[in-house]
């Protein structure tokens, strides 16, 4: 099946939100992991 | 090499020589006061310093080496002196050569490095314990052996110059913001332990004619030792801003022959006696039991005015 | 390729029939505060930062004011405190890390080919939080308990003797991450997904790169900062002891998170240096940079190197011995990628045919005087040297160096380079070249005595000093007015270009430039690269595959 524009700017926009949302799970998930360590560090 | 070239090239090397030749044989006299680091009076001062010299100095060779590299680039290899911009993209030699030449400096440099530190940092045997505690903003200085203590505080007449818009000209004050009321005071080459530490924030305790600071942290106590091979003066300043007065809390250092060391801790050891005398008085007059409840420290802050 | 070039004019004409179509959303507040298009948003960072720029560097003024004599003359010490925390919070998080991503938002998506960034609105947003950030926290300063005063490190205990105030400086901050944190996740998104067909990852313009790796960077450890001053938060106000050795807690722990963000944070704001003057060189030498992949490596390389440190940040605190020898060679370590960094931008000018306009100068200026505050830190970096250099101007004029006539002088050779793209007029080369001159020889004179300063014995964050510390204070200080004062011509630079220059600026601009942005108009239409563009050698600057 050939892709039309229209789809590769969709298959575009999916995979960058995507992305987008891994990374913002590592962010906050780093940002938890530092507050445990400064609550073990104690 | 057009003429042009070569007079700037001229230049450029002769201004490089003069500027070595000053270097290799003047600067080296500048140790200590305006613009180098001082050697100091201690072993560890000493080995601070010379590390602090041979990484400048390596430094100096690779700039020299690099900046001339790309100065003599600038003057030759420009549009207006018509030069034709090579090809040439990289060089997978190149990149290994300049890897690896500078992971050998730094293999050259790591031992006086480690050998500097070990030195410095691991303790000996030592004869004497001074327990350093910094407050805001000032410090105490308590001799555990000799069993005195007492405060340190900028001396008064560099702390009335300090004021905002005092009218008193710094100049004319001796050791304006590094003099004390009550130095430290040491035997010359004696090792002596310090235990430092902090009552309330962070502090830092920095002498550096003893080539060494250490932070004071309150709740712990951090280890340094020295030993200060010639007797002298010695001044510093808190090192780990702590307060408005970060500024104003000096450090003096007095080290004294042995003997001479002796008749002062037998002096402080009679000034404490006769104050915990006048205590117990006080504490009689206020109706208090004769306790720990009133501290020298508190008289001494309360004849400072502060 | 005949096709390649049909391909080009065709594309050409396109974006030239949609410039008839697309039309900038009409309405001041339609346009700049709804935009979602990646050059708004990126000349809304880029005004920001400038005029954080400002206040940062008037906080400056007031410092250097003071240090001018020795004696108070002008502010209580605790003002003075003030002044140095707040202009090293703006500076760093106000001034240098938006103006990098305004030149991200600007320059990624038109080097890579993309029609916009991948997530427009969050870019809108990205940028918006930070006005409301330094509001607030400039608002500190005329609170009660006044701005922060504990150095922008906020030690703790020192900074939990802050007043209510404190909890503004902690918002400021964690609004000040999560806009980062959002834009870096925004330049990800971008350059792993919008691509145009065939600009493989090997064939980006250095510039996306570092900006790439300073992205991953930045979501590494923002959350940390975030994390840090949380646990500060709450132990100033809700009873929490972190932080507090009396309840259990450790005030060094402090030091080992905060400075787990804030090493890797110099190099976030140092990469995209590195990026900007590795477009100049090439372009002004006319010749290609030297070893692409090497420096892709390099910068790689420095990126995984700066999260392992951290603790020569606090070589005095009292550390096992075992732990200042690791910190010391791995700090060792990171000198060898970024000479390697040195040496290919010098091998790209060797035999080139070089110019010298305004970008270019400034792009030398980095070069050689972030190499010289890069020596600095390798003589910071031998422990035992550093137990007399810590915490003393030598630090000051170390970091000074590399941010200083390192970050801000790339920033500044990025402007005067793509300004002619973005406004479509050439600035005055003449007055870019005195803004230049004005600067290096000032710069110099400010903080390189600050090296014999420190070495001398001067303690950071001190209002007064010594008298034998005077001759260098004053030096300093004058060289700080007069680079103050030249930053001037830097605006007058870019509102005559924008606003008043008559010459207009071609799409190519400069003889020597290479890569996409350079094959769109000046301006570039509002929406460029509606249709992906076509990459080969005529497009793409480096492509050492294809040589």
């Amino acid at each position: 099946m050939l892709m039309t524009e229209k789809d590769k700017m969709q298959a575009q926009r999916t995979g960058a939100i995507r992305t987008a949302w891994q990374l913002a799970v590592v962010a906050v998930l780093i940002f938890f992991a530092f507050i445990l360590s400064g609550v073990l560090g104690r | 090499m057009k003429k042009q070239n070569t007079f700037i090239v001229a230049a450029a090397v002769t201004a490089a020589v003069i500027a070595a030749f000053w270097l290799l044989l003047v600067a080296p006299g500048y140790t200590g006061n305006e613009i180098n680091m001082p050697r100091g009076v201690t072993l560890q001062s000493e080995l601070s310093y010379q590390l602090h010299m041979i990484t400048l100095w390596i430094c100096v060779v690779i700039g020299v080496i690099v900046f001339s590299a790309m100065f003599i680039s600038i003057v030759l290899h420009r549009k207006s002196k018509d030069h034709e911009a090579a090809r040439f993209t990289h060089s997978t030699r190149a990149e290994i050569v300049w890897t690896i030449i500078p992971v050998i400096i730094l293999v050259v440099m790591a031992v006086p490095a480690t050998t500097a530190l070990v030195n410095m940092e691991v303790a000996p045997e030592t004869e004497m314990t001074v327990k350093i505690t910094g407050f805001q903003w000032r410090w105490k200085y308590e001799y555990i052996e000799d069993g005195i203590e007492f405060i340190s505080s900028l001396h008064s007449e560099s702390n009335a110059a300090r004021r905002l818009i005092s009218g008193i000209d710094p100049s004319a004050v001796e050791n304006y913001l590094l003099d004390v009321d009550n130095p430290m005071v040491l035997p010359a080459n004696t090792k002596v332990k310090f235990l430092i530490t902090a009552d309330d924030v962070i502090h830092a305790w920095w002498v550096p004619a003893l080539g060494w600071k250490r932070d004071a942290v309150p709740g712990f106590i951090n280890e340094a030792w020295t030993e200060v091979l010639e007797p002298g003066t010695y001044r510093g300043q808190c090192a780990e801003l702590c307060g408005k007065d970060h500024g104003f809390m000096p450090i003096v250092l007095k080290v004294v022959p042995k003997e001479e060391y002796r008749d002062w801790v037998r002096q402080q050891q009679r000034k404490m006696a006769q104050e915990q005398a006048g205590l117990t008085d006080t504490r009689k007059a206020l109706g208090h039991e004769t306790g720990d409840d009133v501290q020298p420290q508190t008289l001494a802050r309360v004849g400072s005015g502060k | 390729m005949n096709t390649g070039i049909d391909e080009m004019s065709h594309q050409s004409h396109e974006t030239a029939h949609d410039d008839h179509h697309d039309h900038k959303p009409s309405g001041f507040l339609n346009r700049w505060l709804y935009t979602t298009n990646h050059k708004d948003i990126g000349t809304l960072y880029l005004v920001f930062s400038l005029l954080m720029f400002f206040i940062g560097g008037c906080m400056a003024m007031v410092i250097r004011a003071e240090l001018f004599m020795p004696g108070l003359q002008l502010v209580e010490p605790e003002f003075f405190n003030q002044m140095t925390t707040m202009h090293a919070l703006i500076m760093v998080f106000g001034a240098v890390m938006p103006a990098w991503v305004g030149f991200a938002n600007w320059m990624i998506p038109l080097m890579i080919g993309a029609p916009d960034m991948a997530l427009p609105r969050m870019n809108n947003w990205s940028f918006w939080i930070l006005p409301f950030a330094f509001t607030m926290l400039l608002s500190t300063l005329f609170m009660d308990s006044g701005g922060p005063a504990s150095g922008w490190t906020l030690y703790p205990p020192l900074s939990l003797q802050g007043g209510q105030s404190f909890a503004f400086v902690v918002f400021a901050i964690h609004m000040m991450g999560i806009s980062s944190i959002m834009g870096s996740i925004n330049v990800i998104a971008t350059i792993l997904n919008m691509r145009a067909p065939g600009m493989t990852l090997l064939k980006m313009p250095l510039f996306v790169w570092t900006w790439l790796i300073t992205a991953y960077l930045l979501i590494a450890v923002m959350p940390v900062l975030a994390g840090a001053v949380t646990m500060l938060l709450t132990d100033h106000f809700f009873g929490t002891s972190f932080f507090n050795a009396a309840g259990g807690g450790d005030p060094v722990m402090f030091q080992h998170i905060f400075w787990f963000f804030g090493h890797p944070e110099v190099y976030i704001m140092v990469l995209p240096a590195f990026g900007v003057v590795s477009e100049i060189i090439p372009t002004f030498s006319r010749k290609p940079l030297f070893g692409y992949t090497a420096m892709v490596y390099a910068t790689a390389s420095i990126a995984f190197l700066s999260f392992i440190v951290w603790a020569h940040h606090m070589f005095t605190v009292g550390m096992p011995l075992t732990g200042e020898l690791f910190f010391m060679y791995s700090t060792m370590l990171i000198a060898i990628p970024t000479g390697v960094k040195v040496f290919n931008w010098v091998s790209t000018m060797w035999k080139g045919s070089m110019t010298f306009e305004t970008p270019m100068l400034f792009a030398i200026g980095f070069i050689v005087l972030f190499t010289i505050g890069g020596f600095s830190g390798l003589m910071l970096a031998m422990a035992a040297a550093d137990l007399q250099y810590h915490d003393t101007y030598f630090v000051v004029a170390h970091f000074h160096y590399v941010l200083v006539p390192g970050s801000v002088f790339a920033l500044m050779a990025g402007a005067y380079y793509w300004l002619p793209k973005w406004s479509g007029r050439m600035y005055s080369e003449k007055w870019g070249k005195i803004h230049f001159w004005l600067s290096v020889i000032s710069v110099n004179i400010l903080f390189f005595p600050q090296h014999y300063l420190g070495l001398a014995g001067m303690p950071r964050r001190i209002p007064d000093y010594s008298t034998q510390f005077a001759d260098f204070n004053m030096i300093s200080s004058v060289g700080g007015f007069i680079f103050g004062a030249s930053q001037l011509i830097f605006v007058g630079v870019i509102v005559h270009c924008v606003y008043k220059s008559r010459q207009a600026a071609s799409g190519r601009v400069w003889e020597g430039a290479k890569g996409l942005e350079w094959t769109l108009s000046s301006p570039p239409p509002y929406h460029s690269f509606n249709t992906p563009p076509v990459i080969d050698r005529t497009t793409v600057a480096h492509a050492q595959e294809l040589d």
